[in-house]
């Protein structure tokens, strides 16, 4: 059946993956076909994965592995991916992991090239921020406020006809 | 300590989370109260379509405010008696979706008569000013064959590199 894909390993082909920390993981090699990225760092022995430890790339990995059959989408699909605000059941759960292990993976999928589990990444982190105060996201994310009151002031008032929707 | 993601050397990540919430006007105008990191990565999305918010048009004069001196006189010539008060970015150039019909609104709040030549002024304006409009909603705001609006109309499209 044609998937969409445009795969060409076989299922029982495999290529070896060296993470940062120096764990290999031997993956179908139809995923390393799917993300360019992943296929340049396929040596085993010598190559590693800079920047992406072993936890990391093993979450990475068990996410591609899941939708190794989805279909292929072109770069013009960037829009409707991203307008497409329902996450699908697995990957919910999937990212349903600790705070630091979700934005892993978000700095993994950009690294690595992996635009849909990126997308997906970016989107979950959206949801956590629906409906909160600036003090509720910067409480959840850790994040300083370096606005002056006056600078604060000065921006409520030139968008303050958007603050009630 | 915020995550990387967080630290504002991968503006792209941030910005990639701020378009999920591109129609969620509550959360951008939260995000942009965040500091001034991601005001700066809020507001070209919370500026791209107004329209769709707030009906009332009450973002226009912070969105004349943007323009220069020549083109704030004519649009007191052209009856639009809007306040220009300083504003911190020129939002003129964030906008994406340009909604005509609604202008004409405009009729009831700063501009006090929407003719042809008040449409025709503000249209060559608004090309001048923006070049990244990727969406016109007319409605009923050409619903006449007059010539001088219709050129407007044709040079505006021409001006917007999306819509050419």
């Amino acid at each position: 059946m044609d998937n969409g894909t445009s795969n060409s390993a076989s299922e029982n082909e495999t290529i070896t993956l060296k993470s940062c920390d120096g764990i290999e993981f031997h993956i179908d090699a139809r995923i390393a076909n799917r993300y360019t990225l992943l296929n340049n760092w396929n040596g085993g022995e010598s190559a590693c994965i800079p920047n992406v430890n072993g936890k990391v790339l093993e979450k990475v990995l068990e996410w591609c592995e899941h939708h190794i059959n989805d279909p292929q989408l072109n770069c013009g699909d960037d829009d409707s991916r991203r307008r497409n605000t329902i996450i699908e059941e697995w990957d919910e759960n999937f990212l349903s992991c600790d705070q630091d292990m979700l934005f892993e993976i978000i700095l993994a999928a950009n690294y690595l090239e992996i635009k849909p589990l990126l997308d997906l990444g970016c989107k979950t982190v959206a949801n956590m921020m629906k409906s909160k105060s600036p003090e509720e996201i910067r409480s959840a994310f850790n994040i300083d406020n370096d606005y002056t009151p006056e600078e604060e002031e000065q921006f409520r008032k030139e968008n303050e006809w958007a603050e009630d929707y | 300590m915020p995550s990387k993601l967080f630290m504002g050397d991968m503006p792209e990540l941030i910005e990639n989370i701020l378009n999920h919430l591109n129609d969620k006007y509550y959360s951008l105008f939260s995000c942009a109260l965040v500091n001034q990191h991601w005001y700066k990565m809020s507001i070209p999305i919370f500026w791209q379509n107004p329209f769709l918010f707030d009906s009332n048009l009450l973002f226009i004069s912070e969105y004349f405010s943007s323009l220069d001196e020549n083109d704030k006189f004519i649009l007191k010539e052209c009856g639009i008696n809007a306040k220009f008060p300083n504003t911190l970015f020129n939002y003129a150039r964030f906008l994406k979706v340009l909604d005509l019909s609604s202008l004409e609104n405009l009729s009831l709040g700063p501009i006090s008569d929407f003719s042809t030549e008040n449409a025709t002024a503000l249209l060559k304006i608004l090309a001048k000013n923006t070049t990244k409009i990727s969406a016109l909603k007319l409605g009923e705001f050409y619903s006449d064959y007059e010539p001088h609006l219709f050129h407007a109309i044709i040079c505006f499209i021409k001006s917007q590199e999306q819509l050419r």
